[in-house]
């Protein structure tokens, strides 16, 4: 969480100091949205475009009454970073392989040719799977951050060189998919939101029960649910999940179910 | 029809072939009887197992590694305990199990286990 803090902060600043100061620059803002971190991370870009003294109580109604979705507001204004489930990088070994001795020699290898034309190898530290191809590409899945995916792809080609390929090659390393997911901790009306942004979204609720909306800028897959929850695919890089969330966010408070029960820190009157 | 001829490892395919050693090197059996005789053998004991064996046995350890090669499974396990009928076996060494689709080439559900 931590290291996900900072790096939103460099995200330019454009909407207006009542949308973002509250909960950026008091830490009871940090409080009443899960994810408290993200707010000390925010205060330091808040002051920077001006400096952030807002009361607590000012903090508290901000989310619900924000009024013109802010063109690209921080991540600190909602507190919630999404977080990364999986990472699939490929690598290129850039020797051919025979397969059928790597998957007899290695541990926690699978080969049955007939149905797959790859080894599947995994490993326990980082947690993660190898699509292994005669090619010499590896296809590494299940990182839980690009860091993870690297070492992880590091660790398979070393098993390689260590079965007899002297000559395999850390190379090409290049992350393909980054998928996330977090909650914005209200339901949401997909029907409205389907409507509203037809042009990016499709939803079948007998298909599937989630929202798909295809984001242009950045280039992201949303699957939105009723609950609030939302899961980020197709990104190359972690800044693209980071802005396709503010902009998504600011778009689902404005499809906010009313909840009779909802949490009160939530739904507090706005300031005057 | 093939079979899996991995119960000629077992202590009754290894009797067998003791006993057929014997008679070869008596003489009273050749080597195409031999061959017919085991192959009979891995068919019998397939079925047999599959048919007439109820005895339900439990295992227990922690998975080490595994290894799947065109559908032959082998798994290493640490601290395994095998229960026969509330008989436990503890498994001081590494245990391997063999374990093959039982389905394609038999009738019977093939598994084997064999310690290391």
């Amino acid at each position: 969480m931590t290291f996900a803090a900072t790096a939103p902060c460099i995200l330019s600043r454009v909407c207006s100091m009542s949308a973002m100061a509250g909960p950026a620059g008091s830490s009871t803002g940090g409080a009443a949205y899960p994810g408290g971190t993200p707010a000390a991370g925010a205060a330091g870009a808040a002051g920077a475009a001006g400096g952030a003294a807002t009361p607590a109580g000012g903090a508290a109604a901000v989310p619900a009454t924000t009024p013109t979705p802010a063109v690209a507001a921080g991540p600190g204004s909602h507190g919630i970073v999404p977080q990364i489930q999986n990472v699939v990088a490929t690598t290129n070994l850039g020797v051919s392989l025979e397969l059928k001795t790597i998957a007899m020699q290695a541990r926690n290898a699978e080969y049955n040719p007939k149905r797959f034309a790859a080894v599947v190898m995994r490993i326990r530290e980082p947690k993660t799977t190898a699509l292994i191809f005669s090619s010499g590409k590896i296809v590494v899945t299940g990182a839980k951050s690009e860091d993870a995916s690297k070492l992880a792809s590091r660790k398979y080609a070393r098993i390689i060189q260590k079965l007899g390929y002297a000559s395999a090659r850390f190379t090409e390393f290049k992350v393909q998919n980054i998928v996330a997911s977090c909650d914005v901790n209200f339901p949401v009306r997909l029907e409205g939101l389907s409507h509203g942004h037809h042009m990016f979204c499709s939803y079948e609720p007998e298909l599937f029960p989630g929202l798909i909306y295809r984001m242009i800028n950045p280039k992201i897959v949303l699957l939105i649910f009723v609950s609030g929850k939302v899961v980020l695919t197709g990104a190359k890089l972690r800044q693209e999940i980071y802005d396709a969330f503010n902009n998504i966010y600011h778009v689902l408070l404005q499809f906010r179910k009313s909840r009779p029960n909802a949490a009160p820190a939530v739904t507090a009157p706005p300031a005057a | 029809m093939s079979f899996f001829q991995h119960y000629r490892f077992s202590q009754v395919g290894l009797a067998l072939q003791e006993i057929i050693d014997e008679m070869i090197e008596a003489e009273t059996m050749d080597e195409d009887t031999q061959n017919m005789l085991l192959l009979q053998f891995d068919k019998a004991i397939s079925s047999a197992l599959s048919t007439w064996v109820k005895t339900k046995a439990t295992l227990r350890g922690d998975l080490d590694h595994y290894r799947n090669v065109e559908n032959i499974w082998t798994f290493y396990l640490k601290n395994a305990v095998i229960k026969l009928e509330n008989v436990e076996h503890r498994v001081d060494d590494r245990l391997r199990i063999i374990a093959c689709d039982g389905r394609t080439p038999s009738t019977g559900a093939g598994a084997k286990k064999a310690k290391k």
